[in-house]
C-alpha cells in the first residue's frame, strides 16, 4: 500500500516537474543567457534619435542630454552650442543618402495650439539661429527635410526647411486628432492620419496627393507607420505591423502578411517606426530585436522573414531607435547604447 | 631521580583521568543525531562562472566562455534561508529559498529566485566544521531587457564550506561552490541552438543556528 501511495506521489511530482520545465521552455526568446552573452555597455547620453551626417559627425536629439553630436572618429559625444535652452520637440536636416546635411532645424516651445520656435543648426558654423520662420509643428521627419505643420484649422501641409510646400490638406484630415508623416526620401512619403469626420484613416502619398487605397477595408484602419520604395514599388506597415504592397501608378495596396514579433505596444501606436530599405528589401528590428527583411514587391507574395545577415546577430541584443543612411552604411541610433553602424556592402555591424 | 619518576608517573596516571572525568561531565562538541535541527542565513557575493553552449552555430559566438567579462556578466550577489534538520550523525537534509541578482554590462538585471532541496554532508565535526552539501531544485529566473523574459528551470548545486562554532549553539560558515542552472530551449524552439548551461560561483557567509 505505501509503495503504491508513494509512485503515485512520485508521479504527480514528475508531471509537476515536466510541467515546470515545458513552461520554461516554451519562451519564444532567443534565450536569456545568450541576450547576456551579447550585452553592450550602456551610452549614458540615454536614446539616440539621429537627424544627420556631416563629416566625421553625426547629429542626434538624445534622451538624456538633448542635441549632440558624436565624432565618428573619436567616439567622443559633445553638447551642440544654441542660443536657447529650451526643451526640443521635432528636428529635420537637409541631408540625403548621398549628400552630407549641412543644416537641421529644431522647434521648441508651442505646446498644444501654440507655434513652435524654430532654430536652425549650422555644423558649417557651429551655432544655431532663429530660423526665418515659425510653424505649429505637428511631426518632422529626422533625415528627409520634411515638416508637417497645422496651416489653420483643420488645414496641414508638408513644408520644406526652405518653406516650400510638398502639398497641402485643407479639409481632409482631423482637426483634433492631428495626421502623422512618414517617408523613403525627401520626395518620397505619405501623411496618415484620421479623416475629418474621424470615421477612418486616410492616406497620401506626396506632393502629387495621390490617394492611397485598398480593396481590403482594412487598410482604413489604422494609421500607417512605416514604408519602403524600391522605383514604382512600394510596401508599407500599418499600426498593428500588418504589410500592404502596391504600385506607385496606382496606388492600390493589397494586404500582406503581418511581421511576427511585432512590438505588441507603442506609445504612441501611430508614431513612425524606424526602418531602413536597400535595394528591394526593407528591414526593420522586432519587438524581440530579431530584424526582419520584406521584400519590397506589388502583390502578396512578398515575403516577410528574419533576416540571416550579419548585421542581425551583432544588433540581437540592442533595442534600436533610429538610422539615417549615408551612402552604403546606415548609422543606428539605439535606445541605451550610443551608435552603431551597418556597411551595406557586406551586412556587417559595429559599434564606434 | 627515583623521586621525579615517581611523580612522573603520577602526573601520567592522573591527567588522562581528569580528562575523562571533564568528559564524562560535558562533551567537547556537539554530536548531531537524527532530528537535529539547522537555521541558515546565507549572504554574500556571486561570480558568474561560465555559459556553455554546446549546440551553439560557431559564427554566433564561442561554445564556452567563463567569468564576467567574456560572459558580459558583473558581479551579483545571494542572499538565501535554509533549514535542515539531520537524518543521522553525519547527514542532514532540508531546503533552501534563495534570492540571486546580478546586472549585464548593459546593466540590464538579471535574476533567480532558486528554491532546493539541501543535502549536507559534515564528515569533520566539532568547534570547526567542514559541510559538504548538494542541492536540486528550480529556479525562477527573470531578465528586464526588451520585452522581459522569464523562465523557470532546474536548478543543481554544490558547495563545500568552513564552519566555526563561536558558541554551542550559534557558528557562521564561509562557503563556496557552484550554481548549475540549464536553460534548455526545445527541439521545436527557434533558437534551439541558445540552449545554455549557465554556472554561477557563490561565495557567502552564513550564520547557523543548531539545536538538538
Amino acid at each position: 500500500m505505501d509503495t503504491k501511495r508513494t509512485i503515485r506521489i512520485a508521479i504527480l511530482l514528475m508531471i509537476m516537474l515536466l510541467s515546470f520545465i515545458s513552461l520554461g521552455c516554451n519562451t519564444e526568446n532567443q534565450g536569456v543567457f545568450k541576450r547576456i552573452s551579447e550585452s553592450v555597455i550602456q551610452v549614458d547620453v540615454g536614446s539616440v534619435d539621429l537627424i544627420m551626417k556631416n563629416g566625421n559627425k553625426l547629429y542626434a536629439n538624445t534622451g538624456k542630454s538633448g542635441l549632440q553630436s558624436f565624432d565618428t572618429v573619436t567616439g567622443d559625444w559633445a553638447s551642440i552650442p544654441r542660443s536657447e535652452d529650451e526643451a526640443v520637440y521635432h528636428y529635420t536636416s537637409d541631408g540625403t543618402v548621398s549628400t552630407d546635411g549641412t543644416a537641421f532645424i529644431y522647434a521648441t516651445g508651442g505646446t498644444g495650439s501654440a507655434t513652435n520656435d524654430l532654430y536652425a543648426y549650422v555644423p558649417g558654423t557651429a551655432s544655431s539661429v532663429d530660423h526665418t520662420v515659425d510653424y505649429q509643428v505637428i511631426a518632422m521627419v529626422p533625415q528627409h527635410n520634411l515638416i508637417l505643420r497645422r496651416t489653420g484649422t483643420g488645414g496641414y501641409a508638408v513644408t520644406t526647411i526652405a518653406g516650400t510646400d510638398h502639398v497641402t490638406f485643407a479639409t481632409e484630415f482631423s482637426e483634433t486628432i492631428p495626421p502623422s508623416i512618414i517617408a523613403s526620401n525627401p520626395t518620397d512619403f505619405i501623411v496618415t492620419g484620421k479623416s475629418a469626420d474621424n470615421s477612418k484613416f486616410l492616406h497620401f502619398f506626396g506632393s502629387s496627393k495621390d490617394a492611397l487605397d485598398s480593396t481590403d477595408a482594412d487598410f482604413d484602419d489604422t494609421a500607417l507607420v512605416a514604408m519602403g520604395i524600391d522605383g514604382t514599388e512600394i510596401v508599407v506597415i500599418d499600426a498593428n505591423g500588418k504589410t500592404w504592397q502596391g504600385e506607385t501608378n496606382d496606388f492600390v495596396f493589397d494586404a500582406g502578411v503581418s511581421i511576427s514579433g511585432w512590438p505588441a505596444s507603442r506609445y504612441p501606436s501611430d508614431a513612425p517606426y524606424p526602418v531602413f530599405t536597400e535595394g528591394t528589401l526593407l528591414y526593420l528590428q522586432d519587438g524581440n530585436n530579431d530584424f526582419q527583411e520584406i521584400t519590397i514587391a506589388d502583390g502578396i507574395a512578398a515575403s516577410v522573414s528574419k533576416t540571416a545577415k550579419p548585421f542581425a546577430a551583432r544588433l540581437a541584443n540592442i533595442a534600436i531607435k533610429s538610422y539615417v543612411r549615408r551612402g552604403t552604411d546606415v548609422y543606428v541610433g539605439t535606445m541605451q547604447n550610443g551608435i552603431f553602424w551597418i556597411d551595406l556592402s557586406d551586412f556587417s555591424s559595429d559599434s564606434f | 631521580m627515583k623521586k621525579i619518576l615517581i611523580v612522573l608517573l603520577l602526573c601520567m596516571a592522573i591527567i588522562p583521568s581528569m580528562a575523562f572525568a571533564e568528559d564524562a561531565v560535558r562533551t567537547p562538541y556537539r554530536e548531531y543525531a537524527m532530528g537535529s535541527q539547522m537555521f541558515t542565513f546565507r549572504a554574500g557575493p556571486v561570480i558568474p562562472a561560465f555559459f556553455y553552449r554546446p549546440w551553439l552555430d560557431l559564427s554566433e559566438g564561442d561554445r564556452f566562455v567563463a567569468f564576467p567579462d567574456a560572459m558580459h556578466m558583473k558581479v551579483g550577489g545571494y542572499g538565501s534561508i535554509r533549514y535542515q534538520g539531520f537524518l543521522n550523525s553525519t547527514l542532514a537534509l532540508g531546503g533552501e529559498l534563495g534570492y540571486y541578482f546580478a546586472y549585464d554590462i548593459g546593466d540590464e538585471l538579471f535574476t533567480s529566485v532558486p528554491f532546493q532541496a539541501k543535502l549536507t554532508y559534515i564528515p569533520l565535526q566539532g568547534t570547526f566544521e567542514i559541510p559538504l552539501s548538494v542541492g536540486l531544485g528550480l529556479a525562477y529566473n527573470s531578465y528586464s531587457a526588451g520585452e522581459k523574459p522569464s523562465f523557470l528551470s532546474l536548478l543543481a548545486t554544490a558547495e563545500a564550506g568552513f564552519s566555526w562554532y563561536f558558541k554551542d549553539d550559534w557558528g557562521i560558515t564561509l562557503s563556496t561552490g557552484l550554481q548549475l542552472i540549464p536553460e534548455i530551449l526545445g527541439p521545436n524552439h527557434p533558437y534551439t541552438t541558445h540552449t545554455t548551461f549557465a554556472g554561477f560561483m557563490p561565495i557567502t557567509l552564513s550564520v547557523t543556528y543548531r539545536s538538538n
